[in-house]
Formats: C-alpha cells, sequence, structure tokens
C-alpha cells in the first residue's frame, strides 16, 4: 500500500514523536479505511522496533474504560520503562530517551459510546500518571466526539495524525466540457460573451437567407456560447439550426461537428447513453477527416468513461491519440492526453497519468486553448489532492474559480466548487465544504445537470456520512442511485450501490446492506471490470466478517485476491485481511465491527 | 527537566500533558503578570492572620490554571500548609458529588499529615486522642459495615494511630476510586453525618496551625471537570458544606457556569471568584500587545535555546497559539517533531510551524458547525459573553479566545481567521 505524502509525513511525525517522548503522552489516529489503519498500524509497529512494548486493546460496550487494559496489562507484565540499547538510537537517529515507554493501541472507542469518553475524559490524571503512549484510532467522525465528549482529555492529546485516504469520487461530468469540436470562440469575460452573443444573434435576424457558410458558423458560434452560459435549451436550438443547413448543403464535415456537439449537450444535460446515438451518427460521417474522427472518438471516450468502462474508454482514447499524432492534429493530441490522464487517474496511475496531463497542458499552451489549458490544470491539481498535497491543489483551484468566474462558465464554476469541497473536506472543514457543495448543487439544478446534481447529491451524502450523521446521509445516496440509474451510468451506480451498503451496514440493517453488495457486485462483473468486481469483494468479505462469517469472507477475499492478482494490483490488504481471519471468531468480528464497513481503498494497480 | 539544546529535547520539553511542577516550575515557569494570581496571593496572605477565605478559580481550557496554582502553591508554601487535592485522580467524576469532595479533601490531608516523609514530626505523637477520635470516625462513619483490609488486624510497623490513619486513609482512597458499590455506601454512611466529617477536618487543621504555625490550604482542582449539572448542584445547593472547613479552599470552578444565571448566589457564598485570562497578544482596538508577546516568546525561550526556532516561526507559532499556553506547547513540539523530520535536526523553519498549525486548524474546523461559523462571522470584542449554549461551545472549542484588561472580552481564534475570510469568496459567486 502505498500513504500519500502527507500520510507518510505524520506516520513519520508520530513515530518520531513516540520514540522520543518519555511522560506519558497520547494522540489521536485518524483514518477512514480498516485495513489502511492496520497497514499504518503494522508499519508503526515496525518502525518503533521491538524494543518498543507495543499493546492493542479493543474498547467494548463491557469495557469502555482504558484503564481497566491497563491495569490487565499492569497485572500480566507490569508496565516498566526499559532501557534502550544504544545502537537502536543510533539507528533512529535521535538523542535516546533515558528509557522506552510502552505503546498502546487503542481501537473502537467511538463505537463504544460516551462511556469510553467519559471515562477519558474525568480520568485523564490517572491515565497521564500511567507513564505510557496512548494511541487512539478514529474516523473523523470520531475525532469531533472525542472533542465534544472528552474536552480535557482532548485538550491536552500531543497531536492528531492523518492518514485517511482519499476517496473515489463520483466523476462531475462538467469536467468532461472543453471537448467542444469545432472552431473555439475566444472571448474576454461574461460580458464579452453576452456581447458576442447578441451580435451574433443580430447577423443571424439580418442575414435572412444568407449563405450557408457564414450562417452555419453563426449558429456554432451561438450554440457555443449559450452552451457555456449554461443555456442549454437555446444552444439546442442553434444547434439544431446549424444542423439542418449543413444537411441542405450536404455538408458532412460540418453535421459531424454539429452531431459532436448536440451529443456533448445531452451529455452534459441527461446522461452518456443520451449521446451515443449522435455520436455514433458522426463517427460515419467524419470518416473523411482524421480531425472530426478523432474528436468523434474523444467524445465516444467520453461516453465510456462515463458508463465505467474504462478498458475501453482507453483504447478508444488512444485510437483517438493515434489519429490526432499522424495528422498533426495538435487540438485533438491534447485534448486525447487529457482524456488518457483522466482514465490512469481513474486507476490510481498517478505517475502515467501525470504525464499525459502535462503533454495535454504544454500543448493547450501552445494552442493558446484557454479551457483546455483550465481543464489540464485543473486535472494536475486533482491529481495534486490525491497525492496529498492539498495547498498546490487549492491554489490551483481557486485560480482556476477565478477564471471560471470572469469567463461567466457556470459549469466550470460548479466544477471547482465541488473539488474545492472536496479539499475542505479533507483538511476538516466539513461546513465550508458543505457549503460549497450545495452551492454547487445549486448551479448544477439550475443548469439542469442531472449527472452533476447526482454527483453533489453523493458527495453531500459521504460528508454526512464522515460527520457521523447516517440519518442524514441516507436520502442524498438513494436520490443519487436513482439519478445513477435513470442515466444508466452503472459505474456510478455500483459505487453508490456500495456506498449505500456500507452506510447501511453501519445502520446495523445488514439484509439491506447485503443485498446491495450483491447487487453491485453484479454490476462490476458485468462491466468486465475485474478492479472493482475485486474492490467489492474485498468490502464484502468485510462486511461478512462483522457477521462473523469467517468462512466465507475467506472465500470473498480469495475471490477478490485473484482478481486483483489478475489486472496485476498490490493485494497487501487482502493478505492483511485473510491473516486477520486466522484470529478468533469474536476478535475478527470485533475488528470488522469498528469500521470494516468502510470501502475499502483503491488499491494501486 | 533543563532547557532543550536540540530539537529532540524540544519535542520532550514541550510536553502538552504535564502542568509545571517541581523543578520544571522553576526552570521553565513565566511570570504572565496575571493579576488574578497576584490577589490571591495577596488575599491569602492576608488571611493568614485572619479568618479563611474560599477562593474560586476559572478560566479556559488550556490557560495554565493547573501550573498557576502549582506556581501559587510554591509561592505560599512557608504561609500555609498546602494540601492539594486532585478530585480527578481520587473520585469518579461522572458522579461527582460535595460528599466526595469533602471527603476526598479530608483523606488527603488526613494522608498529608501522617506521611512521615511529608511530616517527619508529626501532631500524632502529641495528639493520642485527637488520632482515635479519628480513627474511629473512619472506622464507624466512613467505611460502616463495609470490610476493608485491616479490619481484622493491622500490619507490623503501624502502632501508632498516625500510621493506622494514613493506611486507612490510602485503603479509603483506593475503594472510593474502583469499587462503585463502596463508592455508594461511603455517601450514604457520610451524607447525614457531614458535620462531623467537617469537624474532623478542622480538628485536623487547626492542630496543624498549631503544631506547624501555618494554616491549611486547599487547592482542590477537577471541581471545574464534571457537566453543568453536577457542578451546578455542588456550587450552588451545597455551598455550605463546601465552604464550611476551617481552612481556606481555591475550588476550580467551571467556566460555563461562570456564565450562567446561576453564578451570582453562587459567587455570593465564597469569598471571590477569580478568572485566569490567555495571554494577549492583542488589546481590545486590535492594537498589538508588545508584553504579551514577550510573555510567549519567554515560555518558548525559558524551553529551549533561541538558535533552535527561526525568528519568523516563532512569531507564526506565537501568533496563531492565541495566548493559550498549551496550545503553543502543543504547536511547538510538533513543529519540533516535523522539524525533525525534515530539517535534519537542526531547526524549526517556518515550514515546520506551518504544518503544526495547519493539522492543528483542522482539528478546530472540524469541530465547528454553521451557526458556529455565522457566529464567528459576527463576533466583535465588545460583545458581552453570556451563558448562551452558543457561545459557550465556541468558548469550550477555543473558537473564542477570552481575555481580560477592562472587562472580559473574547477574540476569535487567530488560526480560524483565513478560514473566516475564504468563507466570504464563495458568497460573491
Amino acid at each position: 500500500m502505498l500513504l500519500s505524502a502527507n500520510a507518510q509525513a505524520d506516520l513519520d511525525d508520530l513515530v518520531t514523536l513516540l520514540q522520543v517522548t518519555e511522560r506519558s503522552c497520547w494522540v489521536f489516529a485518524l483514518y477512514t479505511h480498516a485495513s489502511v489503519r492496520d497497514e499504518v498500524k503494522a508499519k508503526l509497529r515496525k518502525h518503533l522496533g521491538r524494543q518498543v512494548p507495543f499493546h492493542e486493546f479493543t474498547l467494548s460496550v463491557k469495557e469502555p474504560d482504558p484503564l481497566t487494559f491497563l491495569d490487565k496489562l499492569d497485572k500480566q507484565k507490569p508496565i516498566k520503562k526499559q532501557k534502550i540499547p544504544k545502537k537502536d538510537s543510533a539507528k533512529v537517529g535521535i538523542t535516546a530517551p533515558a528509557s522506552i515507554r510502552p505503546v498502546v493501541s487503542l481501537l473502537n472507542l467511538e463505537t463504544v459510546g460516551p462511556e469510553a469518553y467519559h471515562a477519558l475524559d474525568y480520568q485523564r490524571e490517572l491515565i497521564a500518571a500511567r507513564g505510557v503512549a496512548l494511541v487512539f484510532w478514529v474516523t473523523p467522525a470520531g475525532r469531533i466526539q472525542a472533542a465534544r465528549h472528552a474536552p480535557n482529555f482532548w485538550a491536552q492529546r500531543s497531536g492528531v495524525f492523518d492518514f485517511t485516504t482519499p476517496q473515489q469520487t463520483q466523476t462531475f461530468s462538467g469536467e468532461a466540457r472543453g471537448m467542444w469540436t469545432g472552431p473555439v470562440v475566444r472571448y474576454e469575460d461574461a460580458a464579452d460573451l453576452e456581447r458576442q452573443l447578441s451580435l451574433a444573434e443580430q447577423l443571424l435576424n439580418d442575414y435572412g437567407d444568407a449563405p450557408h457558410a457564414p450562417r452555419t458558423e453563426l449558429h456554432g458560434k451561438a450554440a457555443y456560447l449559450h452552451f457555456i452560459a449554461g443555456r442549454y435549451t437555446e444552444a439546442e436550438a442553434h444547434l439544431h439550426k446549424q444542423l439542418l443547413s449543413a444537411e441542405e448543403h450536404a455538408d458532412t464535415l460540418t453535421q459531424a461537428w454539429v452531431l459532436n456537439n448536440l451529443g456533448q449537450l445531452a451529455s452534459q444535460r441527461i446522461g452518456p447513453t443520451e449521446a451515443l446515438d449522435y455520436y455514433e451518427r458522426a463517427q460515419i460521417l467524419a470518416r473523411d477527416s482524421s480531425e472530426a474522427l478523432g474528436a468523434t472518438l474523444l467524445n465516444l471516450t467520453n461516453v465510456l468513461y462515463g458508463f465505467g468502462d474504462y478498458a475501453q474508454a482507453q483504447k478508444t482514447a488512444q485510437d483517438a491519440l493515434k489519429i490526432a499524432s499522424t495528422a498533426n492534429d495538435l487540438s485533438g493530441t491534447a485534448k486525447a492526453h487529457w482524456w488518457l490522464g483522466e482514465i490512469e487517474q481513474r486507476y490510481n496511475n498517478y505517475s502515467t497519468a501525470e504525464q499525459h496531463t502535462q503533454i495535454s497542458r504544454q500543448l493547450a499552451e501552445t494552442l493558446e486553448d484557454p479551457l483546455l489549458l483550465t481543464k489540464a490544470q485543473i486535472s494536475l491539481a486533482d491529481l495534486s489532492r490525491l497525492r496529498g498535497d492539498y495547498a498546490n491543489a487549492e491554489v490551483i483551484y481557486r485560480k482556476a474559480l477565478q477564471i471560471n468566474e470572469k469567463l461567466g462558465d457556470r459549469a466550470g464554476i460548479a466544477v471547482l466548487q465541488h473539488n474545492l469541497a472536496l479539499l475542505l473536506k479533507v483538511k476538516g472543514d466539513y461546513v465550508a465544504a458543505e457549503a460549497l457543495y450545495r452551492a454547487s448543487l445549486e448551479i448544477s439544478e439550475n443548469l439542469g445537470n442531472r449527472c452533476d446534481i447526482a454527483t453533489s447529491q453523493h458527495a453531500l451524502a459521504e460528508l454526512a456520512k464522515i460527520r457521523g450523521d447516517y440519518a442524514t446521509a441516507e436520502a442524498p445516496y438513494r436520490a443519487s442511485l436513482e439519478i445513477f440509474e435513470s442515466l444508466g451510468n452503472r459505474h456510478s451506480v455500483m459505487m453508490c450501490q456500495c456506498s449505500l451498503a456500507d452506510l447501511l451496514a453501519r445502520r446495523g440493517e445488514y439484509n439491506q446492506a447485503a443485498q446491495l453488495y450483491q447487487a453491485a457486485r453484479r454490476l462490476a462483473e458485468s462491466l468486465g471490470d475485474k478492479y472493482a468486481t475485486a474492490t467489492i469483494l474485498y468490502d464484502y468479505a468485510y462486511f461478512l466478517m462483522t457477521q462473523g462469517r469467517i468462512d466465507a469472507a475467506r472465500e470473498m477475499l480469495k475471490r477478490s485476491q485473484r482478481l486483483f492478482q489478475q489486472v496485476g494490483a498490490d493485494d497487501t490488504l487482502v493478505v492483511n485481511a485473510l491473516r486477520l481471519l486466522n484470529q478468533p471468531r469474536q476478535l475478527v468480528m470485533a475488528q470488522a465491527r469498528h469500521t470494516g464497513y468502510v470501502n475499502a481503498p483503491r488499491l494501486k494497480k | 527537566m533543563p532547557k532543550a539544546k536540540n530539537l529532540t529535547e524540544v519535542i520532550r520539553v514541550f510536553d502538552p500533558v504535564a502542568p509545571l511542577i517541581g523543578e520544571d516550575l522553576d526552570d521553565f515557569y513565566v511570570d504572565r503578570q496575571s493579576t488574578a494570581l497576584d490577589d490571591m496571593d495577596e488575599r491569602l496572605t492576608v488571611a493568614r492572620e485572619d479568618k479563611p477565605i474560599k477562593l474560586l478559580l476559572t478560566g479556559q481550557i488550556g490557560c495554565g490554571k493547573s501550573t498557576e496554582l502549582n506556581c501559587l502553591a510554591q509561592r505560599l508554601k512557608r504561609d500555609y500548609f498546602v494540601v492539594a487535592f486532585q478530585a480527578e485522580r481520587v473520585l469518579s467524576l461522572p458522579e461527582i458529588n460535595y460528599v466526595d469532595v469533602l471527603l476526598g479533601m479530608a483523606n488527603t490531608l488526613f494522608q498529608q499529615v501522617t506521611d512521615k516523609k511529608l511530616m517527619p514530626l508529626p501532631p500524632a505523637e502529641v495528639l493520642g486522642a485527637v488520632w482515635e477520635d479519628v480513627q474511629l470516625f473512619f472506622e464507624r462513619a466512613v467505611f460502616g459495615d463495609l470490610p476493608y483490609k485491616y479490619k481484622e488486624g493491622w500490619p507490623a510497623g503501624a502502632e501508632e494511630v498516625s500510621a493506622k490513619i494514613n493506611l486507612m486513609a490510602v485503603e479509603l482512597e483506593t475503594k472510593f476510586k474502583t469499587e462503585g458499590i463502596s463508592r455508594e455506601q461511603i455517601r450514604k454512611n457520610l451524607e447525614p453525618r457531614l458535620g462531623e466529617l467537617i469537624e474532623k477536618i478542622n480538628l485536623i487543621a487547626d492542630q496543624v496551625r498549631a503544631k506547624t504555625h501555618r494554616p491549611v490550604l486547599f487547592m482542590v482542582e477537577g471541581t471545574d471537570k464534571p457537566d453543568l449539572p453536577k457542578a451546578r448542584d455542588m456550587f450552588l445547593n451545597h455551598a455550605e458544606s463546601l465552604t464550611s472547613p476551617n481552612a481556606s479552599i481555591i475550588y476550580t470552578f467551571p467556566l460555563d457556569l461562570r456564565y450562567s444565571p446561576d453564578f451570582r448566589p453562587i459567587q455570593d457564598r465564597f469569598t471571590e471568584t477569580y478568572f485566569l485570562p490567555n495571554m494577549r497578544l492583542k488589546q481590545r482596538d486590535g492594537s498589538p500587545n508588545p508584553e504579551g508577546e514577550k510573555q510567549l516568546t519567554t515560555i518558548l525561550h525559558n524551553r529551549m535555546e533561541e538558535t533552535l526556532i527561526d525568528p519568523e516561526a516563532r512569531t507564526q507559532l506565537i501568533e496563531a497559539s492565541g495566548g493559550l499556553t498549551r496550545l503553543l506547547i502543543r504547536l511547538t513540539q510538533r513543529a519540533a517533531v516535523r522539524a525533525h523530520q525534515k530539517g535534519k535536526g537542526k531547526k524549526i523553519l517556518p515550514e515546520h510551524a506551518a504544518v503544526s498549525i495547519e493539522k492543528e486548524r483542522s482539528d478546530l474546523l472540524s469541530l465547528l458547525t454553521e451557526e458556529d461559523f455565522a457566529a464567528l462571522n459576527a463576533w466583535q470584542p465588545h460583545n458581552i459573553l453570556s451563558g448562551e449554549p452558543a457561545t459557550q461551545r465556541l468558548l469550550r472549542a477555543l473558537a473564542l479566545i477570552e481575555y481580560r484588561n477592562g472587562g472580559a472580552w473574547c477574540a476569535v481564534n487567530p488560526m480560524l481567521r483565513s478560514a473566516l475570510t475564504a468563507r466570504q469568496t464563495p458568497k460573491a459567486l
């Protein structure tokens, strides 16, 4: 498993703190995935070395008090500070403490309830007197609970160490814009957009039965500007007039462009299925123009990507890249690289994704195409975010947001609000994240972008879940699932099913959760997505572990492992989970119940 | 602990858990020139020759109450026989009541007076009758029918009554701390005989005064921790009992209760209430307060060599702390941890301070609700502090930091400023 740069730095910090300090101390370790937590724990143990006694306790309703565990530990083997060997202190590169203090890892704090927090808050002096280092593993919701219900204990923490893993998020369809085919319309700002639009409308009125070429061009221009301004009905009307004019004059190339743009519009407003018909018609008409053919293939990539068929999307984008490169079509090449970057990002292949996106960015600079340049920069910012470099991501997002505001690009604003909210969520600023998600949702609702509405709803549900507000999370999950189902976006349906299953499992609605996990698995299999299937099987195995169904869980994990191996993915987490199954059943259930429901991270392929 | 000479030592010395005590207090304490400490000192010095006084001490979490009390104990140790009672160590705070507190105080007093290490010449030798009286009280009123270790006989070496008292006091502490049933029974036994318990405290306190020429001063910590209903019951409904012992007492007092309407009647029962303010980096009008910055800088430089922190990093950490000492300690420790990783163990640089501040900010932000942000956005230093739950929640979360000069006032935690500014941007979209 690869930790993000930030998580790795936090792990190093934690190791240093635990190695260096001598007196009692306690820290909170944040995580979102049980398997990542276990992996970090193993690394922590390894880095601390064998000299440091490492103990682990799982708190429970029956035994909510950490002191009970420390007492037990005392009885088993009195907590004694040990002398640190000289050679080990030299190895870790620190001035060694006079003695080694035990480290106690505590699980399950937040699921025990208020008793555990009260025990901590009221007994902090006693805990402080024990001469141990305590590491409490909590989710972000647990952090909030600890601060609220054990304020005095919380106030004395030595720190919070962040091992949360970025969640795979639904794709905002607005991100795929800018693939408008045909000539790019340049404008300065929102006012300039309106001025040019007004001029185009006036000219169209004046021209009447003017020649085909300028009329077609003006309809195309007006459609593009309306599209950017989020006035889709007007954009569609102009595109149909443009198409009619092109058909009357047997202008097949223009017809191909227009059909592509109608597809874009349909994809944006309704979903990829509706766009498919337009693109297939365009593909036939574009066969004589490599530029148009390449553009059509990229739009088909968009559809396949929307369906979650990344393998096919990748193949189509590669075909488009080949055509564009052969024809020396720089714009097509830049767009193809952009798409390949997006697909690699989905596979968590961040360095390959970055290579593609950088090429796209450089070409966009050469072409002076502001929309494509912004898109490439946003993708690079997404990569920074996924790698944990939040500061860099935020700078780029905010800069791009300013540009989009200036350009009056409402869908673009919605995208950036959404992405900034993702960042704020990671930083723990849930209130600001929610406000931005809602602002983004409002724009998408005004624009009628159903796919983006569903994405925002999903994000709001995720946010509620992370804050521990399970009651609030259900409605937006279901709304999101319903929209994605109606759009035929099967990959997103699959993701929603997993998220909802996780929520229901946390709420104890096990039957419904099991049904959803099964449905998601069937969908992933039908998509031929081995990677997603493996991930869902892993999630489902954890769910089965919470039920004490050890044999079934083992079977699922083995199937998951086979699939991960087939696609060349790291299967460390599955190996760890299989190892956990060798523990006594009650312990497996307790461990899995603590956080087992959380989705498996999207492992590196 | 000696002053830190390298980053490893900085990580050790900057410990957010332990208040300063003993040698650390001598080495690291910075006189914050808090009028609260000086006023309490003065008041208690005067009271030494007069009748005992009962004080309340309050302040925000992490403002340094424990360290200030330790400092006060140090200052007054020649004038007073200081009995430091930490309720958290002995009592079960979720179910604490006034009986527990008084019993805990009595028990600590008895232990301290009968501990030969602390009192090489205990008054026991000359006051056998008094100790026998206390022993009987323990046996009959405190333990009653409850079994206890020495019911059937005393161990060797416990021939003296004072030694027996000491053993019983230790036994009582253990029982009270760990056995719920015993705790309940002891409370039942004691409640109707509370007057007798206070009488025993007074008896011993008077003896201590007579033999050591120092009156007893109880410093009771942890009484600010119980939830509001329990704290209200103790300080409002049983203030008379809490103020009955014939000794001076300082109780720590919950901040929430100070701003509730119940505070006025409570205030009337105690001699004085002191608030320990945070160190001010700014004046109420927003102008800088160099004195505050100097004090916080001294806190850092007393604990580590100046060369271990870049001046810019130091300023960053001090500003982010908002004058909360424990926060400054934690921020510095985390920055040192990061510097240890990234800076090859030489010095805390601005980028290390920035990481530390960002981590702390993230914790703070995650606690706040939309209403909290609205309240913080609208907050002005001239706003009157109230017991309103929203304001109290912000004070508890340390989103608001309380200061004193010319009355109580609050400022928004400086770490939240950028988040509040950023929030105004989306609105303009």
